[in-house]
């Protein structure tokens, strides 16, 4: 009974976004009298939200391991114009449309890899909650994508066709697009989740974000593993904006700005915690996708995208109470077990 | 001054935690302009009897009088009214506001913020106490002996008129206790009531008028402080019946397994000992004597100042916890064990395991999880845990002595040989006390060895072998089997022998 009550629990994000759907294809039945329940409208919801849930597995790294991260959107951005002015540069110079993606792309995962990890790298060192620090990167990283782009709001086309190959290219299923994006997301995914359930960098994620000081007395290195955690994540940041551009097809500089929280607030409605202590990789994605098929519906109801901030901040607020009452409940039934109150037993030490 | 009435009088207080009875029945009388100590070893319930008193704890039974009128329970603001005001070891000040500014916090001195008077005003108790501290400095920026006067200071700008002091010397230098010790005075000459708590004899024979004996919560006596002596006021805190059995053990005692020697770091000071294979080596010390300051030391959790540490007669150079498990076969079962020792939010195989991850991945570090099922059904089993399902059930359902010995079997994991317990049994029931006794007895047999930090006298009169007795920040002694005895460790204990210098 208790088994499938835990198991009920885990599964109440699933429950609320098949509701959402419910919800909305009935709503869209009787107004507009659109089907929002079609495979076209599913897999396009889908291939909208892919870089977003490539993001969601980097931030899940971050937020798992105790941390959190303002600075993705504009890293992703400056990440973005960086790979179009390389790939564009090597074209212009002569070099093959093929090659010059694949540059660009190990380049611009480098870059965004390298900028994350240095999040990483003044957070070991200074061992403050990343809040600042990467509110720090924000700023910095947002002055960088218009440096780069010559101080002016750019929109870059005509890139390599690679980009489309791994974000934009439509495969036909029946009467709906699957965008290749998606198949990226769903790869991405699946290496997150092994590493984060499989291995020993895994296992110390879970560690850092639940008890750094005990981390520490076990003889694994905190500030190694911040680095590395804000270094992966990076990894799927640059990936993320490889499949994002291939979607859309073209650069600009604001693309991407905005997404961290977007992600953030996915992550959390699925259950993911905020500084650390639980969470999983799928609770991301379904928390994501929520986010995404609540927009979706509303656009189809014709609502404003206003309407659309009111509806996600309700529905985030929704969750976190939703969830402080699962937590305080979880303390509740740790109370029964031994006896007495976890907190009690501090104070009669004296 | 028995013709005086008391201004505080405390009658058959009862204060029970889960699975300890913190004070029982005690009665205690405080008179205005008296000095009263308040003396006990670690864990008597001084601090649960000062809570009391300022309303921090609501007594099970017995009343409180103050001032002729008599509660069952105080509260904070209760307590404040009837001016008790209570100094803690720990400041409770606003570090970034001035002295001034925390002396009249609080106080209504209109709407707007005066400083001039505010100044004028902590100007004023400073000139009395004769001390030389600018108002308008940053309380961040005075010294812990400073900061202690301002403290008193905001205590008697409240009028207070029960003043309690919780170990006040403890942060403080020679030269800044003498000054306490002055304004002690001269606020005893004005009327009011002290209750003053330490561990260092010495200044409560200096100080006090009257001292007041605890022992495991109960009263024991009160005694005009210069018609006793210290012998007599140690036999009567260590004056107990040793009422707990102990596991019996067979053990041959082997080589030295680990010896240091002068270990300086953390705050504490030319520390030596020597730990053999199959001895239980007790740690002992009053509180804030530095043992699990040294004891990170060892275990590379704290950098060493200098001194040595050899590990089965060899010089070992551990750096960090790593170095210390890894290479010299060091384990440590912290203190505090909730914020230290384990993960309370996953399960208990993950914690059993967490340590040798390295022995049980491949070469990019995927986790083997049948290695995994295998070492911590092992500890499981030899650790006799007791809990539904070693994979599913998390920590912080599991009870005291469940989670201490997952923090057991965590250390043993990584194959420690020299297992530094601190704490071992602090927060658990009796049972589960002989269990771990029983465990620990387990290694010392299998050749291991133990050092074993403990504020229990009991248990380490009990289990210990040699104990090794720590007084301020330092070595006080070490004794053999045949001289243990419950009123030489705590002579040696709160003998004080100050050193500034570290």
């Amino acid at each position: 009974m208790e088994k499938v009550k835990n198991k009920l629990k885990d599964m109440t994000m699933v429950f609320v976004l098949i509701g959402l759907l419910i919800i909305f294809f009935v709503l869209c039945q009787i107004i507009t009298g659109r089907n929002f329940l079609s495979l076209a409208n599913l897999l396009s919801i889908l291939g909208q939200n892919a870089h977003l849930v490539i993001i969601g597995v980097g931030i899940t790294f971050i937020m798992l391991g105790g941390g959190m991260d303002l600075s993705t959107g504009y890293l992703v951005s400056t990440v973005g114009i960086s790979m179009a002015l390389i790939n564009l540069g090597l074209m212009n110079s002569g070099m093959a449309s093929f090659p010059a993606f694949l540059i660009a792309a190990v380049a611009g995962v480098a870059l965004a890899t390298g900028l994350s990890a240095i999040n990483g790298v003044v957070y070991a060192w200074l061992k403050v909650f990343p809040f600042i620090i990467t509110l720090a990167m924000q700023y910095i990283l947002n002055g960088a994508t218009y440096l780069l782009s010559g101080g002016m709001t750019q929109t870059y086309r005509n890139l390599s066709n690679g980009f489309k190959i791994l974000g934009g290219y439509n495969i036909k299923i029946f009467s709906g697009n699957l965008k290749t994006g998606v198949l990226v997301m769903v790869l991405m995914v699946l290496i997150g989740s092994f590493i984060l359930n499989k291995t020993r960098f895994g296992r110390n994620v879970y560690a850092l974000g639940s008890n750094p000081e005990a981390v520490a007395l076990s003889g694994v290195s905190v500030a190694k593993m911040r680095i590395a955690v804000f270094a992966l994540a990076g990894v799927f940041f640059g990936i993320a904006q490889i499949v994002n551009i291939g979607r859309i097809g073209s650069v600009n500089n604001s693309m991407g700005v905005g997404t961290e929280f977007t992600v953030m607030a996915g992550a959390m409605l699925g259950g993911v915690k905020m500084g650390g202590g639980g969470g999983k990789m799928s609770n991301m994605v379904v928390g994501v996708l929520i986010i995404g098929v609540l927009n979706s519906g509303m656009n189809f109801l014709n609502l404003s995208q206003y309407w659309q901030y009111v509806a996600l901040g309700i529905v985030l607020l929704a969750a976190i109470i939703l969830d402080t009452l699962q937590t305080e409940n979880v303390q509740k039934r740790a109370k029964l077990v031994t006896g007495q109150d976890p907190a009690l037993l501090q104070k009669t030490e004296e | 001054m028995t013709e005086k009435e008391p201004v505080l009088s405390l009658k058959n207080i009862i204060k029970v935690f889960p699975g300890v009875v913190a004070l029982n029945h005690v009665s205690m009388d405080f008179y205005p302009g008296e000095i009263h100590a308040i003396v006990g070893e670690n864990g008597a319930g001084k601090s649960t009897l000062i809570k009391t008193i300022t309303g921090a704890h609501a007594p099970d039974g017995g009343t409180i009088t103050l001032d002729g009128e008599t509660y069952s329970a105080m509260t904070p603001a209760l307590a404040r009214q009837h001016g008790v005001e209570c100094i803690y070891q720990e400041f409770n000040l606003i570090d970034v506001l001035s002295t001034a500014e925390n002396i009249c916090y609080g106080e209504n001195m209109g709407r707007l913020v005066n400083q001039k008077a505010m100044n004028e005003k902590a100007q004023k108790l400073f000139d009395d106490f004769g001390v030389d501290i600018n108002p308008s400095t940053l309380v961040r920026d005075l010294t812990p002996g400073h900061m202690q006067i301002v403290e008193i200071a905001k205590a008697v700008s409240k009028n207070a008129r029960i003043l309690i002091l919780d170990e006040p010397t403890a942060p403080l230098s020679l030269a800044e206790v003498d000054i306490l010790m002055s304004i002690v005075r001269k606020l005893k000459a004005d009327g009011v009531a002290i209750i003053y708590i330490s561990h260092r004899l010495d200044e409560i024979f200096t100080l006090s008028d009257k001292v007041s004996v605890l022992r495991d919560g109960e009263y024991i006596v009160t005694l005009e402080t210069d018609q006793t002596t210290r012998p007599e006021l140690i036999k009567y805190m260590v004056g107990r019946e040793m009422t707990q059995t102990f596991p019996q053990r067979n053990v041959e005692i082997g080589d030295v397994a680990l010896e240091v020697r002068n270990l300086t770091g953390n705050g504490v000071k030319n520390i030596s000992f020597q730990a053999h294979k199959g001895e239980i080596l007790g740690i002992s010390g009053l509180v804030g004597a530095g043992r699990t300051e040294i004891m990170k030391v060892i275990f590379g959790a704290e950098k060493k100042q200098w001194g040595e540490i050899y590990v089965n007669g060899e010089p070992a150079n551990i750096r960090s916890p790593r170095d210390a498990m890894h290479k010299y076969g060091i384990g440590m079962c912290p203190e505090d064990r909730k914020r230290e020792g384990c993960f309370l939010g996953e399960t208990i195989s993950w914690n059993l395991v967490y340590n040798v991850l390295g022995n049980i991945s491949n070469r990019i570090g995927v986790i083997n999880r049948k290695k995994e099922k295998e070492i911590a059904d092992y500890y499981g089993k030899s650790m006799r845990i007791k809990a539904p399902d070693l994979d599913k059930t998390k920590v912080l359902t599991l009870s005291g002595g469940n989670q201490q010995k997952v923090v057991v079997g965590k250390a043993l994991a990584a194959n420690a040989e020299i297992i530094i317990f601190d704490e071992p049994t602090r927060g658990i029931d009796v049972g589960a006390k002989y269990e771990i006794y029983e465990l620990m007895n387990g290694l010392v047999e299998q050749g291991k060895t133990i050092i074993m930090v403990t504020s229990d006298m009991e248990e380490l009169l009990g289990m210990s072998d040699r104990i090794v007795v720590f007084g301020e920040r330092c070595l006080a002694g070490t004794l053999e089997k045949v001289e243990f005895s419950q009123g030489r460790i705590l002579d040696m204990a709160s003998t004080s022998v100050r050193d500034d210098e570290i």
